[in-house]
C-alpha cells in the first residue's frame, strides 16, 4: 500500500498477540492528531479504545471491562463509515472473531462500499508459545509449562488454552475466518523480524502496512510490555498459586501485573530466557513450515519475509521453568519483596495524608451540625416526613427549588 | 468440482433445510442432496441446537431456528465447529465434529446467547416504588429469608432498634446467595465459587449470622437481637439460576447497566423465580470445611446467649443430593426458553 490516500478505507489489524501490537498501538494513538491531518483516522478516546471494540463485536467479558464494551464496535464502525480517508483498527484479540463476527464487522464498516484491508501481523512459533504462556501466568493462570505444552499438542484442542491459542495464532485459519471475503491484494502479513533484528524493522513494516511510510511521527511509548525470564516467571507462578484465591482482579491488575511484573520482574536482565524443549522446538517447526506454504499458496501480501516463521539453526539451550534454580529464583524474590515495601511506604504516606483530611472534615462537619440553625430544619423534615400532608408539602418545595434530593 | 458441489456440503445443506423444516434426524443418520443456501454451512453447534429445538415439541418458530444457525457462542469456549462429513478438508483449525458429540455446555452457552440477544431492544420499565409501610425491625442474614419477611418494604426509620438475623441451613443459605448474585451475572459456576470462600476460609458477609448479630450487639445492646433460624423458602432451581447466570453475563457485553439492571428486575428476575426447586449441595472437597464453619456458627451464637427462635442444630443440616446444575436439564430450561421466547410484560 502507498501513503496517498484517496479515498474511503480501512485497515483492519487484527492480530496476532505478541507482535509489537501494543506498540504500534501506542504510536498510532499518541500520533492521532497528526495523522488526521494527512487523511488518516485512528479513532480511540484511549490507547485501548479499540480493546472495547473487539470485545463488544465478539461478545466477549473480560473481568468487568465489558460493560464500559457495550455498543463500543458500531461506533467505532459508525465512525470509520463517516471518515472519508483511512480508518485504522487494531487489537491483537480480534484474531479470534469467529465468521458471524467477521461478517458482522465487514458490514458496519461498508464492506464492501468500503474498502477494507486486513493486517495480520505474525511472529514465528517458538518464540510465541514461550509469549503465550507467560502471559497466561501474567493473567493469573497457574498451569506449569509442561501442561500449557501438552495441551497445545492436544489435536482435540479442547481446554480453553488450547482453545484460545490457536484461535490468536494459527494463521491460516485466523485469515480464513478475516479474509474469506477478501482479494489476496487486500490482506497484509506483517512478520516480526528475527531477534537482533534492528529496532525500528518491525515499524518500518507496520507503516507500509498502514500506509504511514515517509510520516514523521513521534515513535516515544511509555508502555513497554517487556518479557520476564524462567526464574521470574516461575516466582510469578507461585505468587499466583499462593494469593490467587485472596487478591480480587482489580488488584492483581495493579500489584502483580503491573507493579511486580512489568515495573519490576521485566528489567532483570541475565536470567535465562523461556525457549522450548527440543521435541516441542521441532514441532513447532515443522507446523510453521506447512503454515508457510498454505500462505505462499494464498498469494497474500507479505511485509517482511515468510522465513521470518521459521527458526533458525538449532534449539536453543532449554531452561526449564517447572523446575527453576532455585537462588534464581530467591533473587527475584527479594527484588519483588523490595518493590512491594516501597510501594507499602507510599500507599502508607498516602493513608496518613488522608486521615489528616478526614479529620479536619469531620471537624468542619461536626461544627456545622451544631449550628440551632440546622438541627431545627432537620427536625421539621423528620416531622414533615411523618404525615402524607407533610410529604406532599415537602414534595412540592423540593420542586421549587430544582432538585429531588432526599436531605433538606 | 468446486467446493459447493462437493457431496459432502450438499448433503450438509440439505440437512440445515431439514431442520429449518423442524427435522430431527442425527447428523450420522442423515441422507439427502441440496444446494448451498448461504456463504457457509452453519456450524455443529449452532446445527445441534437447532436439532435439539425441534426435538422438544411442535416445529418452532423459524426466527429462532434461524438466530440460532447465524449465531455464534458469547464468551470463552470451543470456537464454531465445522460440520464433519461436510467440511472443507482445511488441515487448519479445530477439527470437524458431529454434532452428537458436542458439549452440553457449548450448546448451552449458545442458546444463552441467543437469548441475551433476543432482550437487547427490549426496554422494560421498572414498576414505580410505593412509599409502602416501614418495616418494624432490620431484617438481615438468608436474602431468600429477608425478602420474605421485608420485601417491599422500607427500612425502618430508626437507625437502632432491634436486628432480628434471618437464617437456615448453612448450606442452604451459601446456595441462597450464590443465587441470587447470580442474577448479576458477575458470579462463577457454584462449584467454583464455593471453593473460593473455602480456600480463604469465610463466608460471604450476609450470612455470616454469629457476625452480623455480634457487630448489632456491640452497637445496640445484646438485647437487641434476635437470631430465628427456619426453613429456607423455595430457592429458584439450580438449571434456571445456571442459565439466568449465563444469560446475564452475556447480556453484561450487551446492553448499559440500567438496562441490565431493569432487564434482570422485570424479565429475568420474575422468570427465575417462576422455577423454584431444590437447593444445590456444596461440593464433597468442601463438606469439611462447611461442617466446620456451620458447626462453629451454632456454637457462637448459642454462646453468645442471643434470643434464638428455632434450633440452632438446624444450621449444620445438609439435605442437598446434587452438587452441580445437571447440564442436560439446564440445555432443556435454555430450549423451552428459546421455543416459548421471555415473558416482557
Amino acid at each position: 500500500m502507498g501513503s496517498a490516500v484517496s479515498a474511503r478505507r480501512v485497515i483492519l489489524h487484527v492480530g496476532t498477540p505478541k507482535t509489537g501490537t501494543s506498540y504500534v498501538q501506542d504510536v498510532l494513538y499518541n500520533n492521532r492528531i497528526k495523522l488526521r491531518t494527512e487523511g488518516i483516522a485512528y479513532p480511540a478516546e484511549r490507547f485501548d479504545g479499540h480493546f472495547l471494540a473487539a470485545l463488544d463485536l465478539m461478545r466477549l467479558p473480560w473481568g468487568g471491562l465489558e460493560q464500559e464494551a457495550v455498543g463500543a464496535w458500531d461506533a467505532l464502525a459508525a465512525e470509520a463509515k463517516r471518515w472519508p480517508g483511512t480508518t485504522i483498527i487494531s487489537h491483537e484479540i480480534l484474531a479470534t472473531a469467529s465468521r458471524a463476527q467477521v461478517k458482522r464487522a465487514l458490514e458496519t464498516l461498508g464492506h464492501p462500499g468500503t474498502e477494507v484491508h486486513v493486517v495480520l501481523s505474525v511472529r514465528d512459533l517458538v518464540r510465541q508459545i514461550p509469549a503465550e504462556w507467560q502471559e497466561n501466568i501474567k493473567h493469573r493462570r497457574t498451569l506449569s509449562y509442561r501442561a500449557f505444552l501438552d495441551q497445545l499438542q492436544d489435536p482435540a484442542r479442547s481446554g480453553n488454552i488450547a482453545t484460545w491459542f490457536w484461535g490468536v495464532q494459527e494463521i491460516p485459519d485466523i485469515l480464513d475466518r478475516w479474509a474469506s471475503t477478501l482479494s489476496p491484494e487486500q490482506v497484509h502479513l506483517v512478520t516480526v523480524p528475527p531477534s537482533g533484528a534492528p529496532k525500528t524493522l518491525l515499524w518500518e513494516r507496520f507503516a507500509t502496512a498502514f500506509g504511514l511510510t515517509g510520516m514523521d511521527l513521534d515513535l516515544h511509548v511509555e508502555r513497554v510490555n517487556a518479557s520476564l525470564g524462567v526464574p521470574e516467571t516461575a516466582l510469578l507462578r507461585r505468587i499466583n498459586q499462593a494469593a490467587n484465591a485472596e487478591v480480587e482482579p482489580v488488584h492483581y491488575r495493579t500489584l502483580v501485573r503491573e507493579l511486580l511484573a512489568h515495573q519490576t520482574l521485566s528489567l532483570r536482565s541475565g536470567s535465562p530466557r523461556l525457549a522450548l524443549p527440543e521435541p516441542v522446538w521441532e514441532w513447532a517447526r515443522d507446523l510453521s513450515q506447512s503454515w508457510v506454504g498454505e500462505i505462499q499458496k494464498r498469494g497474500y501480501h507479505v511485509i517482511g519475509d515468510l522465513d521470518d516463521l521459521l527458526p533458525s539453526g538449532e534449539p536453543p539451550a532449554f531452561s526449564d521453568p517447572d523446575d527453576p534454580r532455585e537462588r534464581q529464583v530467591n533473587r527475584a524474590a527479594v527484588e519483588a519483596i523490595k518493590a512491594l515495601l516501597l510501594e507499602n511506604v507510599r500507599m502508607r504516606e498516602v493513608e496518613d495524608d488522608l486521615h489528616r483530611r478526614l479529620a479536619e472534615t469531620e471537624q468542619a462537619l461536626e461544627r456545622a451540625y451544631l449550628r440551632p440553625t440546622y438541627r431545627l430544619r432537620e427536625k421539621t423534615v423528620r416531622k414533615l416526613e411523618d404525615s402524607g400532608a407533610g410529604r406532599k408539602a415537602m414534595q412540592a418545595y423540593r420542586f421549587v427549588r430544582g432538585r429531588n434530593s432526599e436531605s433538606a | 468440482m468446486s467446493a459447493v458441489e462437493a457431496p459432502g456440503l450438499r448433503r450438509g445443506w440439505a440437512w440445515v433445510a431439514h431442520l429449518r423444516d423442524g427435522g430431527t434426524t442425527p447428523w450420522a443418520e442423515f441422507d439427502g442432496d441440496a444446494t448451498s443456501q448461504g456463504p457457509w454451512l452453519p456450524g455443529a453447534i449452532q446445527l445441534e441446537l437447532a436439532r435439539q429445538l425441534n426435538l422438544a415439541g411442535d416445529a418452532p418458530s423459524p426466527e429462532v431456528v434461524e438466530r440460532v444457525l447465524a449465531a455464534s457462542a458469547p464468551g470463552r469456549g470451543l470456537p464454531d465447529l465445522e460440520l464433519i462429513g461436510a467440511d472443507s478438508g482445511s488441515e487448519f483449525g479445530p477439527r470437524p465434529v458431529d454434532p452428537a458429540q458436542v458439549p452440553l455446555k457449548e450448546l448451552i452457552r449458545l442458546g444463552t446467547g441467543v437469548l441475551a440477544e433476543e432482550l437487547v431492544g427490549v426496554q422494560p420499565a421498572l414498576p414505580r416504588a410505593g412509599r409502602g409501610r416501614r418495616a418494624r425491625q432490620h431484617v438481615e442474614g438468608d436474602p431468600l429469608l429477608v425478602h420474605r419477611q421485608i420485601g417491599g418494604l422500607r427500612e425502618p426509620r430508626a437507625p437502632g432498634g432491634r436486628l432480628k438475623v434471618v437464617g437456615s441451613s448453612l448450606e442452604n443459605m451459601l446456595y441462597d446467595v450464590w443465587a441470587m448474585r447470580s442474577l448479576t451475572g458477575s458470579v462463577p459456576s457454584w462449584g467454583r465459587w464455593v471453593r473460593r470462600f473455602s480456600e480463604v476460609d469465610r463466608l460471604p458477609v450476609g450470612i455470616d449470622l454469629a457476625t452480623l448479630a455480634r457487630r448489632w450487639s456491640r452497637q445496640h445492646g445484646h438485647h437487641q437481637v434476635l437470631v430465628s433460624l427456619e426453613e429456607s423458602p423455595a430457592a429458584p432451581a439450580p438449571e434456571a439460576v445456571e442459565a439466568a447466570r449465563q444469560v446475564v453475563m452475556a447480556l453484561r457485553v450487551l446492553v448499559p447497566a440500567d438496562q441490565l439492571h431493569r432487564l434482570r428486575e422485570v424479565v429475568v428476575n420474575p422468570w427465575v423465580f417462576a422455577h423454584p426447586g431444590p437447593a444445590l449441595g456444596v461440593p464433597a472437597t468442601e463438606r469439611p470445611w462447611l461442617a466446620r464453619n456451620a458447626g462453629l456458627m451454632a456454637d457462637r451464637i448459642v454462646a453468645a446467649g442471643y434470643p434464638v427462635h428455632g434450633d440452632p442444630g438446624m444450621l449444620t443440616t445438609t439435605a442437598a443430593t446434587s452438587a452441580a446444575p445437571r447440564p442436560q436439564r439446564v440445555l432443556q430450561t435454555v430450549v423451552t426458553l428459546l421455543r416459548e421466547g421471555w415473558d416482557q410484560r
